[in-house]
């Protein structure tokens, strides 16, 4: 069945994986999903149509939900990262494998979460239970939220 | 050895040379001159997608995308250019903002 994505969703979250050692296949084989974008150091890859093949500046393993998540929702985009790392409550299998190519690759675990609300629309909140779970993975967590009419970037 | 183009080129006017500017099509063009649109850290202003015609939150996720997927944060510097492509602060092209449509 193919999910039905939105055009333009006012959410999302990133999920990376990057360091100048790191193998992306690795992460691919733990995660069991492929990524949105994945390259080693130095390797080229294709970009877009208009940016065509660049250089990895280091190792990326590299998800967005906002073409796997239907929904305007910051906490339904979370809750798929968070059943990514957990497949299931209590395992922690992922955390654990993850962790440990982390280490010996020297790489860093980061999360993006970008939100755009109408004015006057109050911000989402990153919850508890998602930023414990990151934290297994000394995972940062950006927030990039704003409201219509203030800066876009 | 050069050919001698001296005759030649002294037996012809300037305006023999010239294509009135009407004449030459934009897809003879090698490629579009591009200038700097935004290079300083952290989110451009909607003056910004404007001049590249996109839509606000579509150029600001195009943005988000480009800069995470490059292992840049938010408050990270980046270039942008009239064509729509990234570049870090360094001038190393991360992405472009029209592919991420």
């Amino acid at each position: 069945m193919k999910t039905e994505v939105k055009a333009d969703p006012k959410a999302f979250v990133t999920l990376r994986f990057a360091g100048d050692d790191l193998d992306p296949g690795e992460i691919t084989r733990v995660l069991a999903i492929a990524p949105t974008r994945a390259h080693r150091k130095d390797e080229f890859y294709f970009a877009g149509k208009r940016a065509g093949l660049l250089r990895g500046r280091t190792g990326i393993w590299f998800l967005a939900t906002d073409e796997l998540v239907p929904s305007d929702d910051l906490q339904e985009h979370l809750a798929f990262v968070e059943g990514l790392l957990y497949p299931q409550s209590g395992d922690d299998r992922r955390i654990t494998k993850l962790r440990a190519l982390l280490e010996c690759t020297n790489s860093r675990a980061h999360v993006t979460c970008f939100w755009r609300g109408d004015s006057g629309e109050p911000a989402p909140e990153i919850s508890d239970g998602f930023k414990s779970a990151t934290a297994s993975l000394s995972a940062d967590i950006e927030t990039d939220f704003a409201n219509k009419n203030s800066r876009v970037g | 050895m050069a050919p001698d183009l001296g005759d030649f080129l002294a037996a012809c006017k300037p305006s023999e040379f010239a294509l009135p500017i009407t004449s030459v099509s934009s897809s003879l063009m090698p490629y579009e001159r591009t200038r700097i649109l935004w290079s300083r850290p952290g989110n451009p202003p909607a003056s910004i997608a404007r001049t590249l015609g996109l839509e606000a939150r579509r150029f600001s996720r195009a943005l988000h995308k480009i800069k995470a997927a490059a292992d840049l944060s938010g408050t990270d510097h980046v270039i942008i250019y009239t064509d729509g492509t990234v570049t870090d602060e360094q001038g190393e092209p991360i992405g472009n903002l029209y592919d991420e449509d």
